[in-house]
């Protein structure tokens, strides 16, 4: 860090250290005050938590609602898994008891940003912090995507590791397989990244992350349903409602919603484009982001619901997983711009192959 | 210190105020919260899912879903009736309640004959759709 002294160092160290507390400690408020009860915590995560844990049986998953009416009976069941796993010790479920897993994963969080952040201490002390003060963790309670996030980042921490450490792609290939087993944009950031790696010459770590999540989650609970569910459930989305009306609409919804986001989308073009090196570095991973968030939008065309409504109902919790990916390369332009230091490469050069630096995907 | 660096940290500095000011925000007036978690923590189970938002309008139905949940077999589906007149978003937010609390049963809804608060429960007959 040249051009930070020590003490500027210690002194952002410790005022980065001070929000990712403020970020943790806001979120255990919120979660601890009461028993998880929010919105999808109700009628998904938490009602299969339920069924899955006093029942003791995977069928149960399908049975509080096997027509699809609220519970999604298609989702993929890791979350509902770790709740009900959580819930053991008590042996009763209790959704206040479960509580505690929600700020423990802002700080898990937090601390795979830190890991997945190629920057000097206070720099991924802040990609942390910004982590754990997303106000996704105290609107959102039991949801989902926080354990999405997690696993995301911890593959996102791999990467870098990939050829530096023997197991990368194996724990790049697990993390996948199980974002793919907690939300189907798990599934989608499983392939995009194995498509990612094959693109940037990385054909042997594609080809494990893609078949991990196809043969280890999208094969078995596909057949799961089809020889469990006394009929197919319905879903949201179907290819067969594609229209681009739809697109158009949703597009259009998600301007509107998002227009109070657009500061925070400038603030982050322009601390990207204030660090030629980082972007230079991350280019693999921004493209594979940008793809990424774009299917995730694209998405809203096969929505059967209507789409506006769809996209007013989910569009930030969508959102939220882009932007916690893209925290840590903001944390490291941050440390450009601020140290005057070009990052190293994020990949090392693969020994077998001419060196494509910028490598790797990972949405 | 270069133009860069002091746009770069001028606007991480402000990004990060906003960002701890909503979760200052969010987190509401930290003794409030503390004393209602005392409350909650301190509570029984039942006690705690009554309490909870889900019932915090609908106290009856919270109470007698927490009644029919110990009384009734886990491998017994439920019918909530509900009376002609209500309309179909506040029967199917009920039955969503009335799913969640007695899960793993299945929930069913039917229209007709209710008590005084707007519900009535029954065990569905075994073999029903």
């Amino acid at each position: 860090m040249s051009t930070l002294s020590s003490r500027g160092r210690a002194i952002l160290a410790v005022l980065a250290g001070a929000l990712l507390a403020l970020g943790v400690f806001s979120t255990a408020i919120v979660s601890l005050r009461e028993p998880l009860a929010r919105g999808d915590y109700h009628t998904v995560w938490g009602l299969k938590a339920r069924a899955l844990f006093r029942s003791g049986s995977f069928d149960s998953l399908l049975r509080v609602d096997p027509d699809g009416a609220f519970s999604h009976p298609e989702y993929p069941p890791l979350w509902p898994i770790v709740l009900a796993g959580a819930a053991g010790p008590a042996r009763r479920y209790d959704d206040l008891v479960v509580a505690p897993l929600w700020p423990l994963l802002a700080l898990l969080a937090a601390l795979l940003a830190m890991r997945a952040t190629a920057a000097a201490l206070p720099f991924r002390l802040l990609a942390g912090a910004a982590v754990a003060l997303l106000p996704y963790w105290r609107r959102y309670p039991g949801y989902a995507e926080a354990l999405l996030a997690v696993l995301l980042l911890a593959a996102l921490a791999e990467v870098a590791r990939l050829d530096t450490e023997r197991f990368a792609p194996l724990r790049l290939a697990l993390f996948l397989t199980l974002a793919a087993w907690t939300k189907s944009e798990g599934l989608l950031a499983a392939l995009l990244t194995a498509g990612a790696l094959v693109v940037t010459r990385r054909p042997r770590t594609g080809i494990l992350v893609g078949l991990s999540a196809l043969l280890f989650q999208a094969t078995p609970w596909r057949l799961f349903l089809a020889l469990r569910a006394s009929h197919q459930p319905p879903t949201d989305f179907s290819f067969t409602a594609f229209s681009l009306a739809k697109l158009v609409a949703a597009l259009s919804a998600l301007a509107s919603e998002g227009a109070s986001s657009l500061g925070w989308l400038a603030g982050a073009a322009l601390l990207l484009a204030l660090a030629p090196a980082t972007r230079g570095n991350r280019a693999g991973f921004l493209s594979t982001l940008g793809v990424y968030a774009a299917a995730l939008a694209g998405s809203f065309a096969f929505t059967r619901l209507d789409p506006a409504w769809h996209v007013r109902w989910s569009w930030d919790r969508l959102a939220f997983i882009p932007t916690v990916l893209l925290l840590p390369v903001l944390a490291e332009a941050l440390s450009e711009c601020v140290t005057d230091r070009t990052l190293p490469a994020l990949l090392p050069a693969s020994p077998a192959v001419s060196p494509p630096q910028d490598s790797v995907p990972t949405p | 210190m270069t133009a860069r660096r002091a746009g770069a940290l001028l606007l991480v500095a402000g990004a990060f105020a906003v960002l701890a000011w909503r979760a200052v925000d969010e987190a509401g007036p930290v003794p409030a919260s503390l004393s209602l978690a005392r409350k909650f923590w301190r509570a029984a189970t039942p006690t705690r899912l009554l309490n909870a938002r889900l019932f915090r309008d609908d106290v009856p139905l919270g109470a007698a879903l927490i009644g029919r949940d110990r009384a009734w077999p886990l491998d017994a589906d439920v019918v909530l009736v509900v009376a002609v007149g209500v309309s179909e978003g506040i029967a199917e937010e009920r039955r969503r309640k009335a799913a969640f609390v007695l899960a793993p049963r299945r929930v069913t809804l039917a229209r007709g004959e209710t008590g005084p608060d707007g519900f009535a429960l029954r065990l569905a007959a075994r073999g029903a759709p």
